[in-house]
């Protein structure tokens, strides 16, 4: 069941016509969880999502804990299959058929991932970690290979000293630079970032952030942030998606989204964020805490701490992700055109 | 350390064998200063090289190498240690120094061959209930489960009773006892170390299961391995040595130390030489394994670095 | 700020830390105070030293290898580092209590959040009284500590197990155990720093009212500019051990001083409005086995000067209220003897 494609915004227009990268429709992941002796229940962390990336976009996926943003990173990269919906790389669904393909796959789209200092086995040296994607995929061996992590290296501006340290005794930032260079080793087409600054210093993550964004241009790449940092979403996604208990609930360019937000829940996230200013103003809080994906409320999943709830529709019927006029898209009953009487 | 955040000194890659592998040197001295810096751990190390030594070089410094095949010189029976003798000698006129020292070759490699073989077998099983999940999980962790139901040396008993006394008999029997306990570690480590990010991050760069389970589990399994294999290598010993007490290891003459005490036994308390050196060696043997296992466990817990 | 008012006044504390690789110089000279009813926080980035600082008050520390080699600690006018472990007994929960980071661990699995609390309610009481309360008397205590902290069904969460809590709630049930000894002082380490953003801000509001409700002082340690702005009135910015900067809240953002405080708020992604361009501060923080002998931040600072490298600048009040230690604001150096 497909939306309207949604209308690329004016940066994301290409000259000739946009082409869909990646597109998920009415995604969904439901695991199964021991509820006593014999039941199980579903635990559904994705739950019916549409999304589309168009190449050289930069989008962000932001969500709290228990919204689904990081299973969505995984369906994509093959770790779970989903439980429905599909997903389509290029034009044609994954997972590929044959083993050739899913490996090509595997070349093609690649993850960063949160913790740096748990990415990278503590084993083997940076070499050893970087040169993993071409040993497996190439043929490159010896003084060639050695020249090639040493040009990643050098493209993450790591420095080719740190070629044989053990992860240990790099710094965080450091560390989360070889990730980068072992994800962009084989050229993706697609990059998963799951908060990829969310361990470092602020300081780092300046450097980082300005490089990520720098290097997006120059590879070409097309981005996929996941993120609960709402700052760093906003400097490096043109889109971006908010997620709560595994659907999105609004999504749109993010100078939209965040400078007026129109779901609700995207409101609150908002006026949550601490910022780093004097003389802020009291935040609407919610009530209580996030209903856990084991038990997603009827209807709308966030009628139960919704400020602006309407009563029993949005109690009985889940809203669907609409275009709004801003060119925003929102999943909220408090848009839904009027119903005509008569 | 530095960031570098702008562009890189031109420092040249690190390419003589030295730099390049100067931080595995760097652990490798860490590893020995912690180690070094628990006597037992060192008396550990001490012993069993020890004991390595007299069991590679042992047959050729032993003052009467034909005591160890068991030649009779009843003029010689049962003297008491002495200058000549000094552990004594046996009821058949045995140097019992060259039987001990000669059965320490035959104790070592028993118990080397009975730790090998299980770690051979349990730790693959392991990895493979650990990665697989599902039903064979079920399959071996059950079959595990049986084996450790019963007592080790209570089944190796009845193992070498059905099959019939003998060196090879007992190491078969030892190695089916003993390669449950390396499925078990194995498998809890695999499960805990295969939702590692770098795990899944290898996964993702298109890794195959066999170059996950070679290149980034096994090298991270080898701290528990090696602890344990230290360890087992002192119980092995015990072990066989009792089988040998009940006559059900290595037959006569071979001067297996639990055969030996089994007959000496006999000649308590007044020749009580017989019994004492080979208890000796037992002791020492099994103390010095123990020390060094619990001084490798010690160094490869990074909590007890005492940083 | 009145120094006989303090709550707590740390003075010129230094503390070295002897490892495997040497003697690591972790603080250099830190000094800052709390006043009571006030709330304090110290923002720094990884080795910085903050969160070794705040367990430092309440001698968290193993002292073989932690060494305070110089300064002192005054709690209501007494040095706590001069204290035995008896008095430092008498000092913990009752009257500095602190929190943590990660709520999960500091609870145990095994026991209910009732047992737990109602254990620390029963030890203060030991410290303080002579009997042990009832059974009954502790309960009502625990349940009157979780409705404070606004734990929805307070009486419920007694029997419920720690896993059974959402991150949030356990982290409430933390400031209750915190609070069941009616502290003066709460130190706060990285308390929201688990937590999702909307339950961050539940949780910080929580703070901010308890300290009108209760009169507590606060030392909050984040490395979240944000977090700080929104809970604390003054604000210490640490680097390598030294405190840099430590004015109002308002003045730290609005009119920073020291340049690591102006190269800090630089690094920050905004949430609304137009973007500049991100400025990282190039470099990383000094081996702390042989730091630098001037002021520590010298190497990466945009502002160095030739003086920089040799002395160490003092924390000197610049305007009221406003302190920093840079060679931009202290004095120049004295040419020669005086008479």
């Amino acid at each position: 069941m497909h939306d309207a494609p949604t209308t690329p915004g004016p940066a994301t227009r290409q000259e000739t016509a946009p082409q869909v990268l990646l597109s998920l429709n009415n995604v969904a992941k439901h695991f199964s969880v021991r509820a006593g002796y014999f039941a199980t229940s579903p635990l559904k962390a994705v739950d019916g999502i549409d999304m589309r990336l168009m190449r050289g976009d930069s989008v962000g996926l932001v969500g709290e804990s228990g919204s689904g943003k990081s299973t969505v990173a995984r369906l994509i990269t093959g770790l779970h299959i989903p439980s429905a919906g599909e997903i389509h790389f290029e034009g044609r669904p994954l997972p590929r058929s044959t083993r050739q393909e899913r490996l090509q796959v595997r070349s093609e789209i690649q993850m960063v991932f949160q913790d740096p200092h748990a990415s990278l086995n503590p084993r083997r040296t940076i070499f050893q970690s970087v040169a993993e994607p071409l040993i497996i995929h190439t043929a490159l061996r010896g003084r060639a290979l050695r020249a090639r992590v040493e040009e990643l290296l050098d493209l993450v501006r790591l420095g080719r000293a740190y070629c044989y340290r053990y992860p240990h005794e790099l710094s965080g930032g450091q560390k989360q630079r070889a990730c980068i260079a072992r994800a962009v080793a084989l050229h993706p087409k697609l990059l998963i970032l799951d908060e990829p600054t969310s361990a470092l210093d602020v300081s780092v993550q300046a450097q980082i952030l300005e490089f990520l964004r720098d290097l997006q241009v120059r590879l070409n790449l097309t981005c996929l942030f996941i993120s609960h940092n709402l700052a760093v979403v906003r400097y490096l996604c043109q889109r971006v998606s908010v997620m709560y208990l595994g659907r999105i609930v609004e999504e749109g360019t993010t100078a939209e989204v965040f400078d007026r937000p129109r779901h609700p829940y995207t409101q609150v996230l908002l006026a949550s964020v601490p910022l780093p200013q004097a003389g802020q103003a009291e935040a609407p809080l919610l009530e209580g805490d996030v209903p856990s994906p084991l038990a997603v409320p009827s209807g709308c999943p966030f009628h139960p701490r919704c400020p602006q709830a309407l009563g029993a529709v949005c109690e009985t019927r889940p809203p669907a992700l609409r275009p709004h006029p801003s060119g925003s898209r929102v999943a909220c009953h408090l848009y839904d055109e009027p119903v005509p009487r008569g | 350390m530095t960031e570098a955040g702008e562009r890189p000194p031109a420092l040249a890659a690190p390419d003589t064998w030295r730099e390049r592998h100067t931080a595995g040197l760097r652990q490798i001295r860490l590893y020995a200063h912690t180690y070094a810096r628990s006597f037992s751990a060192l008396l550990g190390l001490v012993l069993v090289l020890g004991f390595l030594l007299l069991a590679v070089i042992g047959p050729w410094i032993v003052p009467y190498p034909g005591d160890a095949t068991g030649e009779v010189h009843m003029d010689r029976k049962l003297l008491a240690p002495g200058a000549e003798h000094w552990f004594g000698t046996d009821e058949v006129g045995n140097d019992l120094l060259t039987r001990v020292v000669v059965g320490t070759r035959l104790s070592l490699t028993i118990a080397l061959v009975i730790t090998g073989v299980a770690s051979v077998i349990g730790v693959p099983l392991g990895m493979v209930a650990g990665l697989k999940g599902g039903w064979l999980r079920e399959v071996i962790m059950r079959t595990t489960d049986v084996f450790l139901s019963v007592p080790g040396l209570v089944l190796a008993i009845a193992i070498v009773a059905a099959m019939g006394p003998g060196v090879i008999n007992s190491v078969i029997a030892l190695s089916l006892v003993w390669w449950p306990g390396y499925v078990r570690l194995i498998e809890s480590k695999t499960l805990a170390l295969k939702n590692e990010l770098y795990i899944e991050a290898a996964r993702i760069s298109g890794a195959s299961t066999a170059r996950i389970v070679f290149v980034h589990l096994l090298p991270n399994c080898l701290s528990p391995i090696l602890v344990k294999a230290s360890m087992d290598m002192g119980m092995a010993i015990l072990a066989a040595a009792s089988l040998g007490f009940i006559g059900l290891g290595a037959q006569p003459p071979a001067p297996e130390w639990g055969a030996l005490i089994s007959i000496g036994r006999n000649y308590l308390p007044t020749w009580w030489w017989y019994v004492t050196f080979p208890g000796l060696a037992i002791y020492l043997a099994v103390l010095g394994f123990n020390l060094m296992g619990d001084g490798l466990r010690d160094v490869f817990d990074p909590r007890s670095r005492g940083r | 700020m009145n120094p006989t008012a303090a709550l707590l006044e740390i003075d010129d504390l230094h503390l070295d830390f002897d490892t495997f690789d040497g003697r690591l110089r972790v603080l250099d000279g830190v000094s800052l105070a709390v006043a009571p009813r006030e709330t304090v926080g110290i923002v720094g980035e990884t080795g910085c030293g903050k969160s070794i600082t705040a367990k430092s008050v309440l001698r968290l520390l193993p002292s073989p290898p932690a060494n305070f080699s110089q300064g002192s600690i005054r709690f209501k006018g007494r040095d706590l580092l001069r204290l035995s472990e008896r008095e430092m007994r008498k000092i913990r929960g009752l009257e500095i209590a602190m929190i943590f980071q990660d709520p999960m661990t500091y609870l145990n699995p095994v026991f209910t959040v009732g047992q737990q609390v109602t254990d620390v309610i029963a030890a203060h009481e030991r410290e303080v009284g002579p009997r042990r309360p009832g059974r009954s008397a502790l309960r009502a205590r625990a349940v009157e500590l979780l409705r404070q902290v606004r734990l929805p069904h307070p009486e419920r969460q007694l029997d419920a197990y720690p896993h059974q809590l959402s991150g949030g709630m356990r982290q409430r049930v933390l400031i209750a155990m915190a609070l069941a000894g009616r502290p003066a002082l709460l130190i706060a380490d990285e308390p929201t720093t688990a937590l999702d953003v909307t339950i961050q801000a539940q949780v910080l509001r929580l703070i901010a009212d308890l300290v009108q409700t209760l009169g507590l002082a606060v030392l909050m340690i984040s490395h979240d500019l944000g977090v700080v702005a929104k809970v604390c009135g003054r604000i210490a910015v640490m680097y390598a051990g030294t405190v840099v900067e430590d004015a109002a809240a308002g003045a730290i953002f609005d009119r920073p001083l020291h340049p690591y405080t102006q190269g800090l708020l630089k690094a920050l992604p905004r949430l609304h409005g137009l973007q500049g361009v991100l400025e990282g501060i190039p470099g990383g923080i000094p081996n702390l086995l042989t730091p630098p002998a001037g002021c520590r931040f010298h190497e990466r600072c945009p502002a160095r000067m030739p003086r920089c490298q040799g002395e160490k600048p003092p924390l000197l009040a610049v305007e009221p209220g406003h302190r920093v230690a840079c060679h931009l604001y202290s004095p120049p150096a004295q040419a020669g003897p005086h008479a």
